[in-house]
């Protein structure tokens, strides 16, 4: 078992609430990226550790929403507005619509709530109602949600609209080939679980306005091609990513920080502080972008970074294919191995191309400052403005002209 | 041994560690389980609930070899339950002692 895994697992069986289970698996995840600074392996750490069902069965026992006053305090803090939304949803329309075993799931769980101490059967009714919800194809629930955490099958296509939260899930299964999240905000904390064998997403947002959002890689088979579409609230300061799933990210006004591993990863209409993706390989599509800082680095490409405004820009690619095009950045280093590699249309102060074999094609170029290095493959340059233009190029120089330059020190 | 027992020997350690100096999850269960045998998440939850409680506070530091930590530190309340722990503790200690007979006060 791996680290992944193993934090998977050990979600999958704590009862306690969301503050307890984030604060407990981050003390794990430390414990074991300790051990490993320490030259365990990965493996022997985790084999070393209690299992995760010993972990949840102390945990629930001295942390969990089951013993009766943190229970309580629980139910206080967050059932009160969870009863109202059940109970809008047995009102609603949409309870004609559905089968009667879900209403009567429903309705166990609206009599539970009015038992407060009856704990163990509002564990099993929420157990029930997923079951039961899982077999229908749409339902929109209206609800106050704080602090959520259901569980679901996900076998069956799965809808959520928690509208009065802002909050709204669509959850597809894998023949429709796509999981939807949409958080519009006000929400402060979800955790959304299917169980261990099938997908299991942790999605938070913390008072600071960060969004956290992992999906682990054991549980996504690239041959699926799920892809994980986002839409983020203006609350939300920083997005953080991580997993293997592929994500589309577009609309967000937010810094970005994605760490996945191989997995097509489109980010789009961004306007934030920084964009920050650090991935296995790609292929990566950055697009319509407005920051002060874009800092990208991945094995292979495809990359195509395009219409990017900002103050600083760092790209190290492994191998191409790279195509840059739109550009206007004051520093903008651009590192990469084997292309073919084309940048065009870039506007900005100093500009830094470090590049591998080509073909090589840099046009509309319109800088103060341009340094760039090619190692081999035909090169195009051509309609590039600058005061000064320096740097080695190695290869085979196919074309070279409408170069306008104060200082020309490249040597070719 | 009796699990409540074994349990609130264990806070006492905890506190008592944390009273010496302040230090960070994983070097606190290596430290304990070293001496007693105690698991990892006997320890984590324990954290997890004194820090609850009020006893004890977290920062974040910088490490020189790793990641950055999260440091458990005690508060005035923790300190007054470690205090009063170790009285009973101490106190309770000399009382089993005398029954068997191996220590005089």
């Amino acid at each position: 078992m791996n680290k992944q895994e193993f934090i998977v697992k050990l979600r999958s069986f704590l009862r306690v609430t969301t503050e307890d289970e984030n604060s407990l698996v981050e003390e794990y995840e430390a414990f074991i990226d300790e051990a490993m600074a320490n030259g365990e392996a990965e493996e022997d750490v985790i084999a070393n550790l209690e299992s995760p069902e010993e972990i949840a069965t102390i945990a629930n026992e001295e942390l969990g929403i089951d013993s009766s006053k943190k229970f309580k305090d629980y139910v206080d803090d967050s059932f009160d507005s969870m009863k109202d939304g059940y109970e809008k949803v047995i009102d609603s329309d949409f309870m004609n619509n559905v089968s009667e075993s879900i209403e009567t799931a429903l309705k166990g769980v609206g009599e539970t709530l009015k038992g407060l101490d009856l704990s163990a059967k509002i564990s099993k009714a929420m157990d029930k109602v997923g079951e039961e919800l899982s077999r229908v194809k749409d339902i929109n629930i209206d609800a106050t949600f704080k602090d959520m955490a259901m569980k679901f099958d996900n076998s069956k296509v799965e809808t959520f609209n928690f509208d009065q939260d802002e909050l709204k899930i669509d959850i597809v299964d894998e023949n429709d080939d796509a999981l939807n999240v949409e958080v519009l905000g006000g929400t402060s904390n979800i955790v959304i679980k299917s169980l261990p064998t099938t997908l299991m997403h942790t999605i938070t947002m913390d008072d600071d306005g960060v969004l956290k959002i992992s999906v682990p890689i054991s549980n996504i088979k690239y041959a699926e091609r799920k892809r994980m579409r986002v839409y983020i609230p203006n609350s939300v300061t920083n997005l953080q990513l991580t997993g293997n799933v592929p994500f589309s990210i577009h609309d967000v006004e937010s810094s970005i920080e994605v760490n996945v591993g191989d997995a097509p990863i489109s980010v789009k209409d961004v306007e934030g502080e920084s964009v920050v993706i650090r991935m296995g390989n790609g292929p990566l599509s950055v697009k319509d972008i407005d920051i002060s800082s874009l800092e990208v680095e991945l094995g292979i490409g495809p990359v195509s970074i395009k219409s990017v405004d900002g103050d600083k820009g760092d790209l190290t690619l492994g191998n191409g294919p790279l195509s840059v095009k739109d550009i206007d950045m004051s520093v903008f280093n651009i590192n990469s191995g084997n292309g073919p590699i084309t940048i065009k249309n870039v506007d900005g102060n100093k500009h830094n191309y470090s590049l591998g074999s080509g073909p090589i094609t840099v046009k509309e170029i319109d800088l103060d400052e341009l340094t760039i290095t090619a190692k081999d493959g035909l090169m195009t340059m051509k309609d590039i403005t600058v005061r000064k233009i320096a740097g080695d190029i190695s290869g085979t120089v196919k074309t070279l002209k409408n170069i306008d330059a104060e200082e020309f020190e490249l040597n070719k | 041994m009796d699990i409540q027992f074994k349990k609130g020997i264990i806070e006492v350690c905890v506190l008592s560690e944390l009273d010496k100096e302040d230090t960070y999850g994983y070097k606190l269960v290596k430290n304990l389980s070293a001496t007693l045998e105690v698991g990892e998440s006997t320890i984590y939850t324990m954290l997890r609930r004194l820090t609850k409680e009020g006893s004890l506070d977290l920062y974040e530091k910088e490490s020189s070899d790793g990641p950055t930590r999260k440091y458990y530190t005690l508060t005035g309340i923790g300190k007054e339950k470690k205090i009063n722990l170790v009285s009973e503790w101490r106190s309770f200690n000399v009382k089993v002692n005398k029954l068997l007979g191996g220590y005089d006060e």
